[in-house]
């Protein structure tokens, strides 16, 4: 099952998200869409072997993604 | 319509497929972004959290890292808004502070490339002379 979410890459950006789908590319797939105005769609979809830990992954994977995308926001500053 | 008797933090409950969650809503023209993620960046070891830009407002989601107590994320959101407004006023700080700052590191800068003062001078009686090499092994030392 994909769990989507849509960001606005003036708060996660570009490279947060490169980062984050290195980082959790064993755990799920990451679908990124662009929208307009900025926006862009992700879609997650747990690997099969960690359904059990779904919840735990999903969330762990947006806590990844904001942690990267303050450091790249305040090393921009 | 009167706001009298609502919070402007624009508190809010609810439950999804991830379990339950909290919400508030910031603003970002009185909350600056970097004083947002900083906050943020403080509370993802506590508990899950998620930024939605909701023009005019910035959305922050908590969810529990264990557990779904309506206090505990209640308790967590008013953490988060008081943190917020700490990090909001040194971000206004440090933006006012600015050139103050520039102009000390400029000048401890300075300074420490200016000439030695007289006295202070380098000892380079132990450099070796052109005619010596690690090879001649005066000392012996490769043979100990």
């Amino acid at each position: 099952m994909a769990f989507i979410r849509e960001i606005d890459n003036g708060i996660y950006s570009r490279k947060a998200l490169a980062d984050t789908r290195d980082a959790y590319r064993s755990y799920c797939d990451v679908l990124a869409a662009p929208l307009p105005n900025n926006r862009v769609s992700i879609s997650l979809t747990v690997k099969n072997e960690y359904m059990a830990d779904s919840r735990q992954i999903i969330l762990e994977f947006w806590n990844y993604f904001l942690d990267s995308a303050c450091k790249v926001h305040l090393e921009s500053e | 319509m009167s706001d009298q008797g609502k919070s402007l933090s624009d508190f809010l409950v609810d439950k999804d497929e991830l379990g339950v969650y909290a919400r508030v809503s910031v603003d970002p023209n009185l909350y600056v972004l970097t004083a947002i993620l900083k906050t943020a960046y403080w509370f993802t070891d506590q508990c899950y959290l998620f930024l939605a830009n909701r023009p005019p407002l910035i959305e922050v989601e908590f969810r529990l890292k264990q557990g779904d107590s309506t206090d505990s994320l209640k308790k967590l959101c008013g953490d988060f808004l008081n943190n917020l407004l700490d990090q909001a006023v040194r971000q206004k700080v440090l933006e006012e502070t600015s050139v103050v700052r520039d102009t000390l590191v400029k000048k401890a800068f300075f300074e420490a490339k200016a000439a030695l003062s007289k006295g202070v001078v380098s000892d380079e009686s132990h450099l070796p002379h052109e005619d010596q090499s690690f090879k001649l092994d005066p000392l012996n030392i490769s043979g100990r």
